[in-house]
């Protein structure tokens, strides 16, 4: 059967393609997470035991908190691969808001300008903090015919797929001097533990 | 040898000598309950467990020495209860030296807590403030001054904290969708859900590389 005028480049096929999609997406997701964590959030939460039941999960507290300009978020975006998708139109329009401390900046490093071979998520101000969450594929094995927990494909679909571990590395670093305000200090540590904790509750539960 | 009249005279001097200390003490109690509440809650708590006391005592035992003099008690007994009227009296005196009120703004120790000394004009119900948690314009101007404190105080070694996550993705390079179905038993509903992740990443997979955008990268 002849393949059709898509087939083959309908997805990406080579592991160095495969990469820059999954790293980019979970850089993306690491990014709407980090606003959501921010943001009141009411939803439900269901299990096969208890059912479903409604859930509010109040704001995580920003130190000095701002709404970050969507324009900025739009023109950092349209860097990336994510620029080409959906995405900017949903920022274009969104009311959500995406929360920093007030001075601080976004960005989406490439690996010129972050890590080597990393994507990088900076939300920083030089003055105070820099957090820094590094997107990174680990070692990758030649694992065809296993999914991971939770996944379901049909037989011929297992022995095409292979299973990709991407790592995120979140640092925060607070600068202290003499003078620094144990306030803002604290602050900022909350703030930081709380993305931690919520991130780490979305990727690994 | 002194005449009746001579003797009343003397009798009455001595009786208004010995008055004098219970009516200096009447007169000082009179004025502190006149004067209740006063401002300053340290002056109050004086007034109750010092002063009064404190005048009272000095009155009776100024009373006692006239008397005892009056009666011709031996001298050395006299001088001693004046002794000792001098002695509580500097003891007293000292007292209330050392818990004057602090002018305002400095700590006044109230118990196991410090809590700023208060301005005459302010009267203090409470002495015992509730611990003070910063407003939002308090933590933006805590920041501000960070932020100036950073460029003229010393550095210190900054502060980090680091947490590693990863996440696993199964990918399709053959036929049918990039992702695989994903069907948690117990979906955590903390906000957006790993299941909408996961096919998010197989519409832009395609989409993405049904545009040929990747080679543009």
């Amino acid at each position: 059967m002849g393949e059709s005028a898509l087939d083959g480049r309908d997805k990406p096929k080579s592991v160095e393609d495969i990469d820059t999609l999954l790293q980019e997406v979970v850089r993306y997701h690491v990014f709407v997470a980090c606003g959501e964590l921010q943001s009141d959030r009411s939803g439900f939460e269901w299990n096969y035991k208890t059912g479903m039941k409604p859930i509010a999960i109040p704001a995580l507290a920003t130190p000095n908190r701002i709404d970050y300009p969507p324009k900025a978020i739009i023109e950092n975006l349209s860097k990336t691969l994510m620029g080409r998708t959906s995405e900017i139109d949903y920022w274009k329009k969104t009311t959500d808001k995406f929360s920093v401390p007030a001075g601080s900046t976004v960005r989406f490093m490439t690996s010129k300008e972050g890590n080597p071979g990393a994507y990088d998520l900076q939300i920083s101000n030089p003055a105070i903090y820099t957090l820094t969450f590094t997107v990174q594929r680990t070692l990758l094995l030649n694992n065809y015919g296993f999914l991971p927990t939770g996944f379901e494909a049909d037989a011929d679909t297992i022995k095409h797929t292979r299973t990709f571990n991407i790592a995120i590395k979140g640092k925060f670093e607070f600068k202290r001097t003499t003078g620094t305000d144990p306030i803002v200090q604290e602050q900022y540590i909350q703030w930081t533990d709380g993305l931690f904790n919520g991130l780490g509750k979305y990727f690994e539960e | 040898m002194p005449s009746t009249s001579d003797h009343s005279a003397a009798s009455f001097s001595t009786f208004i000598k010995s008055a004098i200390g219970p009516v200096g003490a009447t007169i000082v109690t009179l004025w502190v309950a006149n004067t209740y509440p006063p401002e300053n809650p340290i002056w109050r708590y004086l007034a109750y467990w010092a002063l009064i006391p404190a005048v009272w005592i000095l009155a009776f035992l100024y009373w006692a020495r006239r008397k005892w003099t009056g009666f011709s008690k031996p001298r050395k007994t006299a001088s001693a209860i004046f002794a000792a009227c001098v002695i509580v009296g500097i003891g007293f005196g000292s007292l209330l030296f050392h818990f004057r009120p602090s002018p305002p703004g400095q700590l006044v120790h109230s118990g196991n807590q410090s809590t700023p000394s208060e301005t005459p004009s302010q009267p203090v119900t409470n002495p015992i403030q509730l611990p003070h948690f910063p407003t939002p314009d308090e933590i933006a101007e805590a920041i501000k001054r960070n932020e100036r404190v950073v460029q003229t105080s010393t550095p210190l070694s900054p502060l980090i904290k680091e947490k590693l996550f990863s996440v696993l993705i199964p990918f399709n390079d053959g036929e049918g969708d990039p992702i695989p179905q994903y069907r948690p038993k117990n979906e955590p509903a903390h906000f957006a859900s790993m299941a909408l992740f996961y096919v998010r990443i197989s519409q832009w997979a395609k989409v993405l590389w049904t545009d040929g955008i990747s080679r543009n990268q």
